[in-house]
């Protein structure tokens, strides 16, 4: 009963954080993402810090010494947490392969959706949405074992 | 527009209130702005960004015939040609690098290739690494 | 102080031939190059800025000579100096081999230090001021990566910096007693660019450290692997911000390196595509300063001004889906008769919308105490070698558009807006006016777009077009040639800049005759505020640092390539 209140509660409030300096969005997420969200059922809250947040949002290219902050800000966060990755430039390292970017996070973080292309097209972030409750219901089963 | 008590004595309700919708002023203008239509709907582009995809002629084999410039033209080297023998052509494409930018189409000589929208591979559990020939070809709903 | 020198350059260097040996190449156009000794370094330097007034530090390059065998292993400097009365530029190169030292030129300007830091994490050349503490790479690279003989390897898990931890003994401390606070990169004011150290006392910040690194991707390196086409390409998805300054820039380098001449349809469209950068990227620094304020109504104008910008990006087709417009020589496509009318008739609305946001905010008293921060006068913004609109905030008047024009700016009219105290307000005010001030340079172009080709070929390969293709064979290899190789590069050295809406941006080349560049570097204008922000942040109040911060209008990718 009380999982049931919690999956209910967790399902409707985005509490986001936005982690990484890319171009998909200008800093903190932009218009756009604010009125997709806006005309569907959950509320967006952008948040400062970690120990208040549910949703991780990472955009641009890793360094292996922004990755050493994430990895804080990952810890620092609460248990049940969903990861995104936004754009190519997260999840590979797009075009831009330096000696330096790391392609990919998985190593040490599990990231549960990737949200390909460059820029981010408006469809997937449709199609994000429409899959969300699908990943938080797993996500609570997971957390139960 | 602190009210203080001078206002007050001069006891009559439309100065007070006066002074409460001008103390309220801003919230209201708010209300009216506030309803601002979304640009989502409007700039949404029907052929912003796309994924490349190969051109198929009646007969269901590719057009392509291996000259390779779409590969050398990428600048994020994400096309991959390989020519088998029998004059076969197999093409892998990276999405994950693909920046849409719209060359391989613009430079191919025979209009090949060309990139349309593809939902299901805009995003999913996965990162979509190596697009291999078949799914180059077919579009799925 | 010597008022009565020339400023003509056959004066110069005749002078200089006499102080100092050395030659004199006059191989660009409008550019003369001194190359000099390198035991003489510091003094020409000296005498180029105290006796010929070459008060600008513009860019120090470094990269491993060409003429290179097994035993000798050289690396060649190459300074650009300029002078800021009449925006002169001359370029000091000298060599050095491995085991020398470089003069220390942090004495003459600040923002040495951390060139001087650059060179020797890639290229391992010691300098006499022995200042080598990391500045773009970590712990786990290896080697010299920019040199072309050794390619170093860099091991790909999470690191810190040994250097920059905080313990009192380890960060280089003044003499204090108090605690050093960490302001690290995950911050919503800096957004995650950047890292500050500072020790704070009683409300006021003391001696302060920066480290930066956190976006260093390697991008030059993959630039010398990569035909120009391909930079072009790159540069255009390289905005972080920044829209259209890059890849116009580029081929503004490659055109004048290939000598392609430009017509005027086309510069017009070029100066069209920059103003309406300038003025995205001023309302976005806007657009982050009145989030930390509590204004809501003017938060509610900007996003409808923000929303009424967005339709003309993308009618323009600038917006981030769409392609790259720019090519070599022009444009891809010509720009349409209704977008010209429909920019035309509303872009007086957008103005009176911004009239109205500027009028909202200065009516409360609560935004104009806030930014009430500390004031830099004319000279010191000189010494710390701020650009753009931060120094005209301060009173200075340079602006590359009027001093030294480039395309048709010489024949638009407008007016440069001053600050007068230097402070965070005199930033947000430069800024405010300048959209005004681009608002109406578009007018003045699109009343007057002159006529003529939007796509100007270079001459020594005649391009053809897709439908004759199939009429000779020679036609296809050019056509591959020039597609899939992209034009080759004469050997040249050659340097090019452009004002952005921080400053001046500069991209510098040297290319040997090849497809691809030997060298390329990215030159912007938030490298030297950052150089010398110690400075800049010192005894001002914590409470105002995250305004102070975003007033600044930081960029980190053009410091972090």
């Amino acid at each position: 009963m009380m999982e049931k209140i919690k999956r209910w509660s967790t399902r409707k409030n985005i509490n986001a954080i936005v982690f990484g300096n890319g171009c998909c969005l200008h800093g903190d997420l932009s218009n756009d993402f604010h009125d997709l969200f806006a005309h569907s059922k959950y509320t967006l809250n952008m948040v400062d810090s970690p120990r208040q947040a549910n949703y991780l949002f990472i955009n641009g290219i890793i360094n292996p010494l922004l990755l050493n902050v994430l990895l804080q800000v990952y810890e620092d966060m609460p248990d049940f947490k969903i990861v995104v990755a936004l754009g190519n430039c997260a999840s590979n390292a797009g075009a831009f392969n330096g000696y330096n970017a790391m392609t990919g996070v998985e190593k040490y973080i599990k990231v549960d959706y990737y949200l390909t292309g460059c820029p981010v097209d408006q469809r997937a972030i449709e199609h994000f949405m429409a899959n969300l409750d699908d990943i938080i219901f797993k996500k609570s089963k997971e957390n139960k074992e | 527009m602190i009210p203080r008590i001078g206002d007050f004595r001069k006891n009559s309700i439309g100065s007070a209130a006066y002074k409460v919708m001008k103390l309220m002023s801003t919230s209201i203008k708010t209300l009216f702005l506030g309803r601002i239509k979304s640009s989502a709907k409007n700039n949404g582009h029907p052929r912003g960004v796309g994924l490349p995809m190969l051109e198929v002629n009646q007969k269901n084999k590719i057009i392509c015939n291996g000259c390779k410039i779409c590969e050398r033209a990428c600048p994020s080297s994400c096309i991959e040609v390989k020519l088998s023998h029998h004059h076969e052509v197999k093409m892998n494409i990276d999405y994950s690098r693909c920046l849409s930018c719209f060359v391989c189409e613009q430079v191919c000589p025979i209009n090949a290739i060309t990139l349309k929208a593809r939902k299901h591979y805009l995003g999913g559990k996965d990162k979509y690494l190596v697009i291999c020939q078949e799914k180059l070809v077919h579009d799925e709903i | 102080m010597n008022w009565t020198f020339e400023y003509s350059k056959e004066i110069l260097v005749r002078e200089f031939n006499r102080l100092i040996e050395g030659e004199v190449l006059n191989d660009h156009e409008g550019y003369c190059t001194f190359s000099i000794k390198n035991k003489n370094l510091h003094d020409s330097l000296k005498i180029l800025k105290e006796r010929y007034q070459f008060l600008k530090l513009v860019d120090v390059i470094a990269y491993s000579s060409p003429a290179v065998t097994v035993t000798h292993d050289e690396i060649e400097l190459v300074f650009i100096l300029e002078r800021p009365v009449d925006c002169e530029i001359i370029f000091l190169k000298t060599s050095f081999e491995r085991n020398e030292q470089v003069a220390d030129f942090s004495t003459l300007w600040q923002i040495g230090d951390w060139y001087l830091r650059e060179i020797f994490e890639f290229f391992g050349l010691s300098n006499t001021a022995a200042s080598n503490r990391q500045l773009l790479t970590h712990d786990n690279v290896k080697g010299f990566l920019l040199r072309k003989n050794d390619t170093g390897e860099v091991i790909k898990a999470p690191t810190y910096r040994n250097a920059f931890k905080i313990s009192s003994a380890v960060v280089p401390s003044v003499n204090s007693t108090q605690q050093w606070f960490s302001f690290g990169p995950f911050h919503s004011s800096l957004d995650n660019q950047f890292r500050i150290l500072m020790e704070i006392k009683e409300d006021r910040i003391g001696a302060s450290e920066i480290e930066i690194g956190y976006h260093h991707l390697g991008l030059e390196k993959k630039f010398e692997e990569t035909n120009s086409h391909g930079i072009l390409h790159l540069l255009h998805r390289y905005k972080c911000l920044s829209g259209n300054t890059l890849p116009i820039l580029w081929c503004k380098t490659v055109e004048e390196i290939l000598q392609i001449p430009i017509t005027d349809r086309i510069a017009a469209i070029r100066m069209l595509y920059l103003e309406i950068d300038r003025i995205c990227e001023h309302l976005l620094t806007i657009n982050r300063m009145l989030a930390l304020t509590a204004n809501d109504v003017a938060l509610a104008y900007m996003k409808d001004v923000l929303r009424m910008f967005g339709e003309y990006m993308y009618h323009l087709g600038l917006s981030y889906a769409g392609r790259n417009p720019h090519r070599f020589g022009g444009f891809y496509q010509d720009i349409k008769r209704e977008t010209v009318v429909f920019i035309l008739q509303s872009i007086g609305k957008f103005e009176r919308k911004v009239r109205q946001l500027e009028n909202q905010l200065t009516k409360s008293i609560q935004w104009i105490d806030q930014l009430k921060t500390n004031e830099i006068t004319s000279k010191d913004a000189m010494k710390y070698g701020l650009e753009g609109p931060n120094l005209r905030a301060c009173g200075v008047k340079y602006d590359l558009r009027k001093n030294a024009p480039y395309y048709l700016y010489d024949e638009v009219e407008f007016e440069i807006p001053l600050g007068a105290y230097g402070n965070a307000y005199d930033r947000y005010y430069v800024r405010m006016h300048e959209i005004y001030e681009s608002v109406k340079i578009i007018s003045q172009i699109l009343d007057n777009i002159p006529s003529g080709q939007y796509f100007m070929q270079s001459d020594h390969s005649d391009m053809t077009e897709k439908d004759q293709l199939n009429d000779s064979e020679l036609n296809f290899k050019k056509y591959d040639d020039y597609y899939s190789n992209g034009p080759k590069l004469s050997t040249k050295e050659h340097f090019s800049r452009i004002e952005n809406a921080r400053g001046a941006t500069g991209i510098f080349i040297k290319s040997m005759g090849d497809l691809r560049p030997y060298r390329f570097k990215l030159n912007g204008p938030t490298y030297k505020l950052l150089a010398s922000f110690q400075e800049i942040i010192r005894h001002d109040n914590i409470k105002r640092l995250p305004l102070l911060l975003r007033s600044f209008d930081i960029n980190i990718h053009e410091v972090d390539r």
